[in-house]
Parts: C-alpha cells; structure tokens; sequence
C-alpha cells in the first residue's frame, strides 16, 4: 500500500524536522544562558532580568518541541498499525 | 551584531522554522486524508479508521505546534525587552527600590513580581479572602439604590473614608518624614538673600520650632469627601424641588 507508505515517510520526514527545530531551540537556549552567565560576570542581578525569563520560556519550548516529536512518534505507530492490519486483511 | 542582537535572530529563525513546520503538517495531513478516502473507496472501514486515528494525532501536531510558536513569540518578546530595558519582564530597579523602602506598606510592585508566577483572582484584585466578597464596600450597598451615581459615589466614599485615608496617610508620609527629617535652618538664623542693586542684606527669621505635621493629606481628604455628600444631598433636594 504505496499511499500508507508515502504518509509514513511524510510523517517521518516530520519528526526529523521537528527533531532539528528542537535542536536549534536548544541551541537558542544555550546561548541565552551563555548570555545570562556573561550578564552575572558583570554583575548584574540576573533573576528577575528579562534575559531569565526569555531562558525560562525557550526551556518551554524545548520541553514543547520534544512533545511535538512524541505526537509525530505516535502518529507513527498509529499509521503503522493500519499498514500492519491492512497487509494481514 | 551585537550578542543579544543574534540571540533575538536566532529565536526569530526557530519561530521561522516552527511556522515552516505548518506547511509540511499540512501536507502530510494531506496525504493521509488521501489515503482514508481512498480506503473508504475501496471499503477498507477497519483502515479507514486506523487512518483517521493517524488524523487526529496529526492533528495535535498541529495544536501543539500553534502553542510552540506562541512561546518562541513570547521568547522573542522577552529577549527585545532585554535589549531595550522596558516590557514584560524588564529590567526596572525603580519598583524595586520603592519596595525596599516600604517593604509592607505601599503596593507599587506589579501583581506577578508580589505573587509570584500564579497569582490567585483574590491576589490580583487585592483582596483579603478572609473578608468575604460582600462585606465592607458592598455593606449595605442595596441602600443606595435610589440615589444618583455622584451620591452613590459620595456616600460609598464616606463610608470607606477610613479606608482612604490610610490608604493617603501612607501615600504622604515619606514627603512629610522627608520634610521633617531636612529641616535645617541656618544656625544663626540669618538666611542671606541676594539683592540686585542693594548690598547684601539679611533677613532674620522668626523663632522656629521644628516642623510638627500632623500628615494633613488624609485629613484633607476626609474633608473632601464630607463636602462631596454634602453637595450630593444638596443635589438631590435641588432635584426633588424643581
């Protein structure tokens, strides 16, 4: 069944992608806490600074993003599942 | 660019790349829908529904993907307010140091700096919970009815006068502690003025005590608010005469 396949390779291609945008979040993430850290070399106060909150939230996205790689995952086994009952039907 | 300035573009390319993402969730939503109809087509019911169950998980990809662009807009938000010191979150010492000066009295900081991240409908709008929501302002509120809005105004003012002028007496006591703390007069009593055409001459001042302020403010708005029931009063009988 060509047309289950093409959707598992769509649905793939998906996952992989979001799996990149969580690494560039990520790395997002790190250099707002490079930033951060350069920030308390200073000396400037740093909790309560947007800077920490901007930190907080791409640490949300990530923790987002993953989630969104799961979803992907399980539409995976999902439209496995079809290919799997519809070859033995 | 400066490092800040990249970390804004970089939070910017992941929103850019998260809205990109609609684009292939959409086609791959596509591409399943495609295959469903083709399933019920032929009378596949059993892969029709294991297809439509791929559907629903797509889509919440797809709502998780609308809530992941959101935050990655609110990161983006918050790091501008890091370059340019204002917005959400910025980096104001103004607030703070009030707060430092009076640390339980004046209720100058914003709600999520005073209650944290969660704050309850009662915190936000600064009230007691163990008051009860119809007491003190709403006492007796039934019995203003038939007044006019200004009375109505003027007589809950009277009634929550005590409240207000706390409320003063706290606002105004830091300009008259002020006040009371740089009183300092010459020691010899002699403050020299300038004078244009005429030599230098000297003005002595009466004999001074020190500045004893009774916090005024407070006072004046209690009897501001008498005089405001006095000309609502005032009002209604011009009213009910003509």
């Amino acid at each position: 069944m060509s047309l289950i396949d093409d959707v598992l390779t769509s649905i793939e291609a998906d996952k992989q992608a979001v799996e990149e945008i969580a690494a560039q979040i990520a790395g997002s993430k790190e250099h707002a806490e490079g930033l951060l850290g350069q920030f308390q070399a200073l000396g400037v106060k740093v909790e309560g600074h947007a800077l920490s909150f901007a930190r907080q939230t791409l640490e949300e996205c990530v923790a987002q993003c993953a989630a969104l790689g799961r979803q992907f995952e399980e539409a995976k086994v999902a439209a496995e599942a079809v290919k799997g009952g519809g070859s033995k039907a | 660019m400066s490092a800040l300035g990249e970390l804004l573009a970089k939070v910017a390319a992941d929103k850019e790349l998260v809205a990109d993402l609609a684009a292939r969730a959409a086609a791959t939503k596509q591409a399943v829908e495609d295959a469903k109809a083709k399933a019920s087509e032929i009378g596949a019911e059993d892969v029709a529904a294991g297809l439509a169950r791929v559907e629903a998980e797509l889509e919440q990809v797809e709502s998780g993907r609308t809530v992941l662009e959101g935050s990655l807009e609110k990161a983006r938000f918050q790091v501008e307010a890091a370059i340019s010191g204002t917005g959400l979150g910025a980096p104001s010492s103004a607030h703070e140091r009030l707060a430092e000066h009076h640390p339980d009295g004046l209720d100058v900081m914003p709600p999520h700096e005073r209650l944290g991240r969660n704050p309850t409908g009662e915190q936000l709008m600064g009230k007691d919970p163990s008051v009860g929501p119809f007491q003190k302002e709403h006492e007796n509120a039934n019995s203003d009815k038939n007044l006019n809005p200004f009375a109505r105004g003027a007589r809950s003012a009277v009634r929550n006068s005590g409240d207000f002028k706390d409320g003063l007496d706290a606002l105004s006591k830091p300009a008259f502690q002020s006040m009371q703390v740089k009183w300092d007069p010459p020691a010899d009593n002699y403050y020299p003025t300038v004078g244009v055409a005429e030599p230098i001459s000297t003005y002595t001042a009466p004999q001074h005590a020190q500045a004893d302020l009774q916090n005024p403010v407070g006072n004046l708005f209690v009897v501001a608010v008498l005089v405001a029931d006095w000309a609502a009063r005032g009002i209604r009988k011009w009213k009910g005469n003509s």
